[in-house]
């Protein structure tokens, strides 16, 4: 049964729920429906999770049987994902059925595998960073790369603190870009997302947007 | 039964017919009835019922016929009567055949004799003389006058033809009465009475009366054209005493005019067909010899009377009537017996006017029947002369009602192509296309003749009445003509086509220059000699065409296409005929879609003939043109209020009021009439449009597709920085050792944050429960384990219970590595020392949701184990309930969501964070605001170094911090060697750029 997200229950149940949760801020009797509702998200949300997690399955999963480029790689990724799957159930169970948490080969995944995996992404990200900034000027010779470029060394050079090597002079120009600029720079920001915040939530509650699908 | 030759074809037809049944002429000639014969007008026009036309029991013969239309009974006393009495109504004799002796008593019974007898003695009444006013002796004296001639049948030929007839046949029968009273008559004494001056047809009814005694009265001039039909041949009179017995179809013989060439065919009378009687129809003519000898006529030739001579026979008419082309009513003259050549002569320099029949020649025939000269005053009431030549010139129109064919064989017309006179339009529109080919035709009355022919050659008599323009208008010399004075051209053509000129110039200037260099060459601006209206200035003086202005012009060169209406002046003799126009164009134009050529001819062909090989001029036709108002000035400003813009180009141009094309306040007509069409391109334009056909040449050009060249010094670059940092630093690390930096300041504690955290955590006791939430990624863990190990030791130093909480789900395994590896020293124990307390989906709702009921949204530790009943949940109901809440994070999102979902629930329970160096910046503004919703922060390594320095307890951060330091120098030193080369570079590289964007 194809369910049409268009329809207008979908969008009635969105605003309702949105409008009792604000209103649950403002009005004492609506905490309790406001924690039953936010309680009902917190299940809808590990079950989207869930979710995604049989979405990936199956689009890899199809990716194996079509003749792709990346086939590969979803073999790799439907087998790593259904080992992790795998162990951790099996970790569960033992620790159920120990009495204690026993989750080594699920830990052992983790701190031997992904752990330093996305350590070394991390690492990688430097290089790439830094290089990105020594070819700057290079791609793009203007006013803001010129500025962007002393920057980054002055904040990277106030950081260096070896005494015999530090240049106090630097410390405070560090210390002042990062409170004046960067952090006006950064109320900014946040004050454009809080306001964009404000303003998809009204959105949502009017029913202008719908995020939850077309 | 025999058969009787037709008089005008000469076929045989049966005796019993009165007319030719191939021709339909009739068969028996009948001689003109006297015009003064009362008793045969009485007889017509008597309402005496006794009257009625004959009941006889046998069949009647033609003539008996018209006996009984007349007066049945009284033809039958008549006819006795009239048989001892000599009557001018003899000659009807000739009209009625004699009658066979056997066939008469056979047929017609002994009454008939009688009948017959009656009838051609009232006709004799009605054709004793053509004056009914004249005298006996008048008409005896006339009498012996030839015979009518007879239009249906020469004598000669009759006389071959009716040879063998019986009297009775030849002279009529019944339709004796209608005969001409022939010499017979007269010498019997049979004079039509002379009767007062009655209606025309009045004749008719004097058929009826017998017993009195018409007497003829000789013939006057006035009366000569009516004299024919009344007066009686003498002539006839023993013929017609003769024919009385004999009744035939000679009764139509009264239509003929007898004139004295009828003598010598009238004397034959006895031995004369059916057609004798007729003779009194013809015009008496000196040419009837010759005419006689003509050979049969056309069916149409009998009714010659009515045909109207030309005017070009007018020269042979006025000396001898032609019989063929005689007047409709020649015969009437020939009644009164005198010669055709007495006719009437037109006056000289008169056009045979349509009306010349109302004026009767004195000099010609007898009058009218009944007509009474001596009461005719012909100045009063001019007649016509019927039997007149000039009557007969006049009556040209009467030729239309002739048949084409027979007036074609009668008329003498000069060797012309003929023309079918009937179709007056065709005929108008042939006249048109060729005026040289207008034949003044005499059938045409003078009102539509074409030819010159003045006003004055119109007889006064049938002049029309004049049109006297007024006198205050005519300031011009009037024309001749009678035209009205609107009707006049005087010129205007020229004087139209300098109005078209003129308004041409007035527009000139709002005109493109290139219509202007038409313009210029328009030839000189004619002044016009009107002068303005009074009051009014120039430029709003509307200039209109001279001819529909009040004044006009001196009389100008009458336009050829007009002189019609203006009338001759040529002195040449117009002809009336409404049939023949004198100007063909006209008339050409008035059938064609085109506008007539007196309207078009205001635009001159030769000015405009010019603008054919340069810019074509509008398509608005000359009428439009001239309907268009002349504004004379550009200046608007004479302009009254309701006009405060006028239309200077296009089709409105000169009309006031009118919207303008465009707008007035985005487009100034003026400024755009005189600003140039030359339109200036800058360089820049010509670069772009140089660039655009550069672009399209080059889209028809194949393009060599170059490979691209490898990016092996980026990839070279990046190697080898990465070599460089991972070298530095692994060295650093192995060979390496610890290097002492100094504390901070106490004024750099002060306002940071981490030194804010110190102090909150060195208030910390033991066994106090704190929150830690492990919400950041693994790539994270290498700094964040730095940066968090200190905090995290010093809380464990402090002895507080710990909870870990994530809302990543890779959350709670970070924490229990975490406190694995950094914090091992420290024998903290799960359910203990510490709990983790798992994931906490839902990210902002999930927190809120936390924050409110936390033992409800996580009721189970990580490892399922009862999280809430252990020591360190144990003092725990809300959030609150914490001594602190501590977030690791390295997503600024993340602790933001966690500032603003739980740090404004947090009462007293501070909320600290330990950021990496990247979120630094966006949680700082949480820290340095009022009131402080983040009360402490350590970012990065640098600010957990200075808190291991003041803590005094070095941890991960003072042994990283020389890796960190050379790896912030490589960085430095890289980005800023790569950096200038890279600038250095590029410049070059634009510099070669641009010079080759020159040389190309």
């Amino acid at each position: 049964m194809k369910i049409n997200l268009k329809s207008p229950v979908s969008t009635a149940v969105a605003i309702g729920v949105g409008i009792i949760v604000l209103a649950g801020y403002f009005i004492p009797a609506f905490i309790n429906i406001r924690i039953i509702l936010l309680r009902a998200g917190l299940v809808l949300s590990a079950v989207a999770l869930l979710v995604g997690i049989i979405n990936l399955i199956t689009v890899h999963i199809k990716k194996l049987g079509a003749d792709s480029e990346n086939s590969g790689y979803s073999l790799i990724l439907v087998i790593a994902l259904l080992a992790t799957l795998i162990i951790g159930i099996i970790d569960m169970v033992q620790t159920y059925l120990v009495g204690k948490p026993n989750f080594q080969m699920t830990s052992w995944i983790f701190t031997n595998i992904q752990l330093p995996i996305e350590t070394s992404l991390l690492a990688v990200t430097a290089v790439s960073l830094t290089y990105a900034a020594a070819s700057i000027l290079r791609k793009r010779m203007d006013l803001f790369s010129i500025v962007f470029f002393f920057v980054v060394l002055l904040v990277l050079l106030g950081s260096f603190s070896i005494p015999p090597a530090t240049l106090p002079f630097l410390h405070v120009i560090h210390d002042w870009i990062l409170r004046v600029p960067a952090l006006g720079g950064a109320r900014g920001l946040l004050l454009g997302i809080a306001l964009g915040t404000i303003t998809t939530g009204i959105r949502v509650l009017m029913g202008t947007d719908r995020p939850y699908g077309e | 039964m025999t058969e009787i030759l037709c008089p005008t074809c000469g076929k045989p037809n049966t005796d019993d017919h009165n007319f030719c049944d191939h021709c339909s002429a009739p068969l028996f000639s009948v001689d003109p009835l006297p015009l003064d014969s009362p008793s045969l007008r009485d007889d017509l026009f008597d309402n005496n019922d006794t009257k009625t036309p004959v009941q006889s029991a046998e069949p009647l013969d033609e003539g008996a016929r018209l006996d009984s239309l007349l007066s049945p009974e009284e033809p039958l006393e008549e006819a006795t009567q009239t048989a001892e009495s000599t009557d001018d109504f003899s000659r009807l004799d000739d009209l009625i055949p004699a009658p066979d002796p056997l066939d008469a008593s056979d047929t017609r019974g002994d009454t008939q004799p009688v009948e017959e007898s009656e009838a051609s003695s009232r006709l004799d009444d009605f054709f004793a003389t053509d004056d009914p006013f004249t005298s006996s002796e008048e008409e005896e004296k006339k009498q012996p006058d030839p015979p009518a001639f007879d239009p249906f049948l020469e004598p000669s030929a009759r006389d071959e033809l009716l040879g063998e007839e019986t009297p009775v046949e030849k002279t009529g029968g019944d339709w004796q009465y209608l005969t001409e009273p022939s010499a017979e008559d007269s010498l019997s004494g049979k004079t039509p009475p002379v009767e007062e001056p009655a209606d025309n047809l009045d004749f008719l009814s004097s058929l009826s009366d017998d017993s009195t005694p018409e007497e003829e009265s000789p013939a006057q001039k006035p009366e000569e054209a009516w004299d024919s039909l009344a007066k009686p041949s003498t002539e006839k009179e023993p013929v017609q005493k003769e024919e009385q017995t004999e009744e035939q179809v000679d009764a139509w013989d009264f239509l003929s005019s007898s004139t004295a060439a009828d003598e010598p065919p009238q004397k034959e009378e006895p031995e004369k067909g059916p057609v004798d009687e007729w003779d009194f129809l013809t015009s008496p003519s000196a040419e009837e010899v010759p005419v006689l000898e003509e050979p049969s006529k056309g069916p149409v030739d009998e009714w010659d009377f009515l045909t109207t001579p030309s005017v070009e026979e007018k020269p042979v008419i006025t000396e001898q009537p032609d019989p063929d082309t005689a007047g409709g009513l020649d015969i009437l003259a020939s009644l009164d017996g005198e010669e055709g050549a007495a006719v009437i002569e037109q006056p000289a320099g008169e056009p045979a006017g349509e009306l010349d029949f109302l004026t009767p020649d004195p000099e010609s025939e007898p009058g009218p029947i009944g007509f009474r000269p001596d009461l005719y005053d012909e100045d009063e009431d001019p007649l016509p002369e019927f039997g007149s030549p000039g009557f007969s010139e006049d009556s040209g129109w009467l030729d239309m009602l002739q048949d084409p064919d027979s007036r074609k064989s009668t008329v003498e017309t000069p060797p012309e192509p003929s023309k079918p006179q009937t179709d007056w339009l065709d005929k108008i529109k042939r006249l048109n296309k060729s005026s040289d080919m207008v034949d003044e035709d005499s059938s045409f009355p003078d009102w539509l003749s074409v030819s010159d022919t003045p006003a004055e050659e119109i007889s006064e008599e049938v002049k029309p009445p004049e049109y006297s323009p007024p006198a205050a208008d005519s300031d011009e010399a009037a024309p001749a003509s009678d035209l009205p004075a609107w009707l006049h051209i005087d010129g205007d053509d020229e004087s139209l086509n300098a109005f078209m000129l003129k308004k041409d110039r007035t527009n000139e200037e709002y005109k493109p220059a290139i219509v202007r260099g038409i313009t210029d060459k328009l030839p000189p601006q004619e002044e016009d000699d009107d002068e303005p209206a009074t009051g009014l200035s120039d430029s709003q003086q509307i200039k209109f065409p001279s001819w529909a202005e009040e004044k006009k012009k001196a009389a100008e060169k009458i336009p050829e296409d007009l002189e019609f209406l203006a009338g001759r002046e040529d002195g040449t003799d117009p002809v009336i005929d409404p049939f023949q126009v004198e100007e063909e164009e006209f008339f050409d134009d008035l059938f064609s879609d085109e506008l007539p050529s007196w309207l078009t001819s205001a635009s001159s062909d030769s000015v405009f003939e010019d603008f054919e090989d340069e810019l074509s001029q509008g398509e608005l036709p000359g009428w439009v043109e001239a309907m268009r108002p002349v504004v004379e000035s550009t200046d608007a400003t004479g302009l009254s209020e309701d006009e405060d813009y006028i239309e200077n180009y296009g089709p409105l141009a000169g009309i006031p009021s009118v919207l303008p094309a465009e707008a007035e306040s985005a487009f100034d007509p003026e400024k755009a009439a005189r600003k140039p069409l030359d339109l200036f391109a800058s360089k820049s334009h010509q670069d772009y449009v140089n660039v655009l056909k550069k672009l399209i040449a080059d889209e028809n050009k194949t393009k060599t597709i170059l490979k691209p060249a490898p990016v092996a010094t980026q990839r070279v670059l990046r190697w080898l920085i990465a070599i460089i940092m991972l070298v530095t630093t692994a060295g650093t690390i192995i060979f390496g050792g610890v290097v002492k930096t100094e504390p901070p300041t106490s004024a750099q504690v002060l306002n940071s944050g981490y030194g804010a955290l110190y102090e909150q955590i060195e208030g910390l006791y033991d066994g106090q429960p704190v929150l830690i939430a492990f919400d950041y990624q693994p790539a994270s863990a290498g700094e964040l384990y730095a940066a968090a190990a200190g905090v995290v030791d010093h809380l464990m130093k402090q002895g507080t219970y710990l909870s870990f909480i994530s809302t990543q789900p890779t959350g709670p395994a970070l924490a229990d590595h975490f406190l694995a590896t950094t914090q091992g020293k420290h024998d903290y124990i799960h359910t203990q020392h510490y709990i983790n307390l798992g994931y906490l989906p839902g990210e902002s709702a999930g927190l809120l949701s936390f924050v409110v009921a936390p033992k409800k949204i996580i009721p189970l530790a990580f490892d399922g184990s009862n999280a809430w009943g252990s020591p360190p949940l144990l003092k725990v109901d809300s959030i609150n309930d914490f001594a602190m809440v501590l977030v690791i994070t390295d997503d600024p999102d993340t602790a933001k969501i966690w500032i603003e979902q739980v740090g404004t629930i947090l009462e007293d329970t501070p909320l600290n964070m330990v950021v990496s160096a990247q979120a630094e910046p966006l949680i700082q503004p949480y820290f340095r605001s009022s009131p402080q919703l983040l009360k402490g922060y350590v970012s990065g390594i640098i600010d957990s170094m200075n808190y291991e320095q003041l803590l005094n307890r070095p941890n991960l951060a003072t042994a990283a911090w020389l890796p960190f330091n050379l790896g912030i120098i490589i960085t430095v030193g890289t980005i800023f060697i790569g950096g200038l080369a890279n600038g250095v570079l590029s410049l070059f590289s634009r510099h070669r750029s641009r010079v080759a964007g020159d040389v190309k």
